[in-house]
């Protein structure tokens, strides 16, 4: 598969008039977010990846995940022990399969696969202007997930996309941050990407409902240690509750997910 | 489809009589191909204020609709790869097809950094007193405060969400994964700085080689040197019990230090605590077999198979020195010291049954047994870890200065047994990693002297027919001699090609062992008849190739190593010897398929080959213990085994029900069939006569759990059974032996609330011993557990916990009922824990069960620890 993509890639570099004679993009995005709805000071970062390839397809996930999941299709066996848990743990795929957005949560031993419709409902303001990056930048509001959030676009990079879930103004999302602050996206590169690479094998992904989903992240928000059971390993009580105990603690402050609803 | 279809107004025309107009159209490129995926924005002439817009489907169609009272608007398409199309149309309804020009886009490509993150790769240091608050005394609490730092309850250090690889202190490794230790007791006043070091590689060889994206930790001392540590304090009753731990630190920039002084007798085992084995460790131990063996023994008391906090009569004290200190050119010297002395004390009692082909022997002991351990270990390491360089050499000695007395009551008799079991050990292990073209190879070489003395006197005298031509006599004394030599070597490496890996790795491996024997009666009529002068040779050369591929759903792992043996026996004043040259080939194969993501399907088998060892093979007799008495005049032992395994796993996390079975299957093929003689005393002789044989055995495990939601529990269930078949010799009659267990097992965890949780298990065990066909009575073993975990506040813990044992033994049946009380009380300012245990409160005194072997019932009875009391305080100083 990879290499079937890399003859591609080959192949398009090569017929220059072709029709997809474009070039694939990273935008890095810095993203701080408030992980405790009540604690302002408990302010977090991480930096996220939106890589979009010649056909518009995308990938949005954390530089983290991309690691992750690049490591683990590399041939370097050794560098397997040196993987650990991001923080954020999905996916989120625009524009490969028509209008739906797929997010791919790996939980490690559980991977899951959400296909939802977002329907974004932008108000453009023609007046706030800036430059981000050295593009013009316009404002555009939404209200998403419980959240309403301000946006930052630009038409002079004609890709209708973004961080996270977000897309469909008419130019790329450089900015977006909800009104109180809790999530907030910036970008602060934007490169060209040779090898563009999803390093997600989908197929490993258990498609299921959002309703399902919640479920499970309800369970395993009651009962952490739920996501260690494999009735191949046994794992004596006292470390179960030791589990249980710490994830609880550690849940508690994390109380503010970028989807309230 | 859903139309993407928006729009909207900026300015806020509250004039009514808006005309709305819709304007659709479809984009395709020259070729006729939809273009998706462009935006279509209708600006006011000349300007940007964006009046509404579309973007276009997989279609390529587009539809704005648009409320407006200009005259003329502006349409404008952009499209990443092709031209932007501009044009100034009617405002009205209509339909507007476009065919757009291919044109390489080229963003300008910017980076900033980021304001909030540091730079990957750079050292980041944190101001201890920027991060410490006043009620902070360890550095574990200041690590909290800083950001990107987690410590969690348990003292584990994450940084960014992920465990830390190594904690150095100024740069020295000496805690290796017990750095809670240090964390814990290290007051923060005394550290100036803490030091991140991402994507930190610990083999420095390695670092260009193998990506870290793990970090670590290293913490800068203010002063040159800090001095600090942990004690407990525990006392009880009764009889007076104590429970000692101090645990001196030192730190500085150049030699560390942290030493310890454990001491009780409340039935903690410390001695456990040297052990702080990784895989790899396990993996060469178990290579080079040079843990201890004791050729003699007194007649041991089957110990319960229940906590041995409940049985286990000791006084222990160990001390533990650590000392670190760094030399020149970047090398490290450690040294490790560790002493223990332990006194335990066993009393019960045994009745043994043997069943032979045609009779059954009862045997009733009682026990006193004396266990005393007197052990010294030392490891010398030298080692050095730079950019092109890793050594690591360790120089390591143990002495085990052990003896032990067993008073045994046997029908009136009394039976006493002193034995010296010593043991030496002075082995060098060397192991180090260098390029080798474009890869990394690993040699290592390790060398071994071994010595074990040890000698067993019986009184009065045994095996009278056999030793003393019928007449009973006072003393018989067993001595025994072993002198090993050992060397195993090997030079290898892994490479990667797509999704296969390679790892191929050649060694041989060398022993020498001497072994000398004799036994001495009282009577002094022996001149030699039982010794044993036994010269033993063994090489063994071995090339080895792991081979695994990985890919999508499937895991393949093939091994094929070559092996060749020779072995050398033998005994010159026996006129015994005995050489066989082998060559085998032992391949192993194992599939592990995900069917879907909840499903697994695994399979392997396995061909192996194994020789045996020197206390299979003597030509004279050698007293084991006071009433067994073997020698092995026959071909040195060969088995061939053959392994089959397969299972299946089910994990559902959204229904949470878990399910795996597991079926073993294995064939061996033995050349030597073993012959028990029980003699009317129930002492036995073995000897071994050349008699092809084979022994199956089947093993099925399965376990089944569920979450409850609802209820907040739990559910588990689980079945094992397991079948051997096999044959040997009792009383010149080849028999054929099968034994059959089945175990089940059910438990309940239920999460009351957050700080009360419950657990109940229950498992019932059946075994079942068959002899020529003849059925023995079945054994039933039943337990049950019930557990209470109170949490009432953060640093407060109540626990209780019951447990019933009955077993089912020859003519009766046995109760027990433990119960056990524990709170703990964590004094948060000062950080002093104080703990109190309230053990076998129904104060049980005696434990009976039983056991199956292949041709006997050992009904053991041991005396227990009583009713106790123990109150324990741990602070730092």
């Amino acid at each position: 598969m990879k290499n079937y993509k890399l003859l591609f890639l080959i192949l398009v570099i090569f017929s220059a008039q072709s029709i997809f004679s474009q070039n694939n993009y990273r935008i890095k995005y810095e993203l701080t977010y408030q992980i405790d709805s009540t604690d302002a000071n408990n302010i977090q970062y991480d930096i996220m990846y939106l890589d979009i390839s010649q056909k518009n397809e995308s990938f949005f996930r954390p530089e983290s995940v991309f690691l992750k999941d690049s490591i683990l299709q590399s041939n370097n066996p050794n560098a397997l022990f040196s993987i650990t848990k991001p923080k954020f743990r999905y996916s989120i795929v625009k524009n490969s399969d028509g209008e739906k957005i797929n997010s791919f949560y790996d939980y490690t031993a559980y991977k899951f696969k959400l296909s939802e419709d977002v329907n974004l409902n932008w108000k453009l303001d023609n007046k706030e202007k800036k430059k981000i990056l050295g593009y013009n930048a316009r404002k555009a509001t939404v209200s998403y997930g419980g959240r309403n959030y301000i946006a930052w676009y630009t038409n002079e990079i004609s890709i209708q996309d973004g961080p996270y879930k977000f897309k469909g103004l008419p130019g790329l999302i450089l900015e977006i941050h909800d009104d109180q602050n809790h999530y907030s996206f910036k970008a602060f590169s934007i490169q060209k990407l040779a090898d563009y690479n999803s390093y997600l094998i989908t197929s490993d992904f258990k498609t299921i409902s959002k309703e399902k989903f919640a479920d499970f992240k309800k369970k395993i928000k009651q009962k952490p240690s739920l996501i260690l059971y494999n009735p191949g390993i046994r794992i004596p009580k006292e470390g179960m509750d030791k589990y249980d105990r710490n994830h609880r603690e550690r849940n508690k402050y994390k109380n503010n997910p970028i989807e309230l609803n | 489809m859903k139309h993407f279809f928006i729009a909207f107004f900026i300015f806020c025309f509250t004039i009514s009589s808006f005309s709305q107009s819709i304007i659709n159209g479809k984009l395709t490129t020259k070729k006729g191909n939809p273009v998706s995926r462009s935006s279509i924005t209708i600006t006011e002439v000349n300007t940007e204020t964006i009046l509404s817009y579309d973007i276009s489907d997989s279609k390529g169609n587009f539809s704005i609709s648009l409320k407006s009272n200009n005259e003329k608007i502006q349409l404008n398409i952009r499209s990443m790869g092709f031209k932007t199309i501009v044009k100034i149309i009617d405002n009205k309804t209509q339909k507007l097809n476009f065919v757009l020009e291919e044109e390489v886009t080229e963003l300008k490509e910017v980076v900033v950094k980021p304001k909030g993150i540091t730079q990957k790769g750079d050292t980041i240091n944190y101001s201890v007193k920027a991060f410490s608050k006043q009620e902070d005394i360890s550095i574990s609490d200041v690590l909290k405060n800083m950001p990107g730092i987690e410590v969690l309850n348990d003292g584990k250090i994450l940084y960014q969400g992920k465990p830390i690889n190594k904690y150095y202190i100024e740069g020295l490794d000496l805690l290796e994964g017990k750095y809670n230790l240090a964390n814990n007791n290290l007051p923060h006043k005394k550290v100036y700085k803490v030091q991140i070091l991402e994507n930190h590689q610990p083999i420095k060889v390695l670092d260009s080689l193998v990506y870290s994206d793990q970090a670590a930790i290293n913490i800068k001392l203010k002063n040159s040197y800090t001095v600090t540590g942990q004690i407990e304090l525990g006392s009880g009753f009764s009889p007076l019990l104590w429970d000692v731990n101090a645990t001196p630190m030192l730190f500085s920039k150049k030699r560390q230090m942290l030493n310890s002084y454990q001491a009780n007798n409340i039935g903690d085992d410390v001695a456990s605590q040297l052990k702080t084995l990784t895989i790899e460790d396990l993996l060469e131990k178990f290579e080079h077999n040079d843990s201890k063996q004791d050729w003699l023994s007194i007649q041991q008391l089957s110990t319960p198979n229940f906590s041995e906090k409940r049985w286990l009569d000791n006084n222990i004290h160990l001390i533990t020195l650590n000392y670190l200190q760094k030399l020149k050119n970047d090398y490290e010297l450690r040294l490790n010291v560790s002493y223990l002395n332990d006194y335990q004390k066993q009393n019960g009692y045994t009745n043994t049954k043997f069943f032979t082909a045609n009779e059954t022997i009862s045997l009733f002991e009682k026990k006193y047994n004396k266990l005393y351990t007197n052990t010294l270990e030392t490891n010398l390491t030298l080692q050095k870890n730079t950019d092109n360089k890793y050594l690591k050499n360790s120089l390591k000695f143990q002495g085990f200065w052990d003896s032990e007395h067993g008073a045994i009551q046997q029908n009136e008799e009394n039976i006493n047994q002193n034995l010296s079991n010593r043991y030496f050990k002075l082995n060098n292990d060397f192991k180090t990693l260098f390029s080798l073209g474009n890869q990394i190879a690993t040699l290592k070489s390790y060398v071994g002297l071994y010595k074990t003395p040890q000698s067993l006197t019986v009184q009065p005298g045994q095996f009278n027919d056999l030793l003393n031509n019928g007449n009973t006599y006072n003393e018989v004394i067993q001595n025994i001699e072993l002198n090993t030599f050992y060397t195993n070597n090997s030079l290898g490496f892994t490479k990667g090609w797509k999704a296969f890996s390679f790892s191929p790795k050649v060694g041989f491996q060398f022993e020498v062992q001497k072994l000398e024997s004799d036994i001495q009666t009282s009577e002094n009529n022996l001149n030699g008849e039982f010794d044993n002068n036994l010269d033993w040779t063994r090489s063994k050369f071995y090339v080895l190739l792991q081979n695994q591929y990985k890919k999508k759903k499937w895991r393949i792992e093939l091994n094929t190593p070559i092996f060749f043996h020779n072995y050398q026996l033998k005994d010159k004043p026996l006129h015994k010897n005995q050489d066989l040259n082998r060559l085998t080939f032992e391949p192993r194969a194992s599939i592990t398929y995900d069917l879907t993501s909840y499903w697994r399907l695994s399979t392997s088998a396995q061909l192996s080959n194994q020789f045996g060892t020197i206390n299979q093979v003597y030509y004279n007799y050698i007293l084991q213990n006071y009433r067994k008495i073997q020698r092995i005049d026959a071909p040195l032992p060969e088995t061939q085994n053959l392994h089959y395994s397969a299972s299946i796993n089910y994990r559902n996390p959204i229904e949470s029900l878990f399910f795996s079975a597991i079926y073993s299957h294995s064939k061996t093929d033995n050349n030597v069939l073993y012959e028990n003689k029980i003699l009317e005393n129930g002492a036995t002789e073995l000897e071994a006569i050349q008699k092809d044989n084979e022994r199956f055995s089947h093993n099925l495990m399965s376990r089944i759990s569920k979450y409850f939601s609802d209820l907040k529990s739990n559910f588990t269930i689980g079945v094992n059974y397991s079948l051997q078949d096999f044959q040997q010799i009792l009383n010149s009659e080849i028999t054929d032996i099968a034994t059959q267990t089945w175990r089940l097992n059910g438990k309940i965890d239920t999460d009351i609330t957050n700080w009360l949780n419950t657990e109940i298990e229950s498992t019932l065990q059946f075994s079942n011993n068959e002899i020529q066909k003849q059925n023995n009575q079945t054994i039933t073993q039943q337990m049950h557990k019930f557990n209470v975990n109170f949490y009432p506040k953060k640093n407060q813990y109540l626990g209780l916990k019951t447990e019933f044992v009955k077993n089912n033994l020859f003519s009766q049946n046995t109760e027990n009922f433990f119960a056990d009380i524990v709170y703990r009380y964590t004094w948060k300012k000062k950080k002093i824990d104080f703990e109190f245990q309230f053990n076998n409160i129904f104060n049980n005194e005696e434990y009976k069960t039983i056991n199956i072997n292949n041709y006997s019932y050992v009904e053991s009875n041991f005396t227990l620890r009583p009713r106790q009391f123990l109150f324990k305080v741990r602070f730092s100083i």
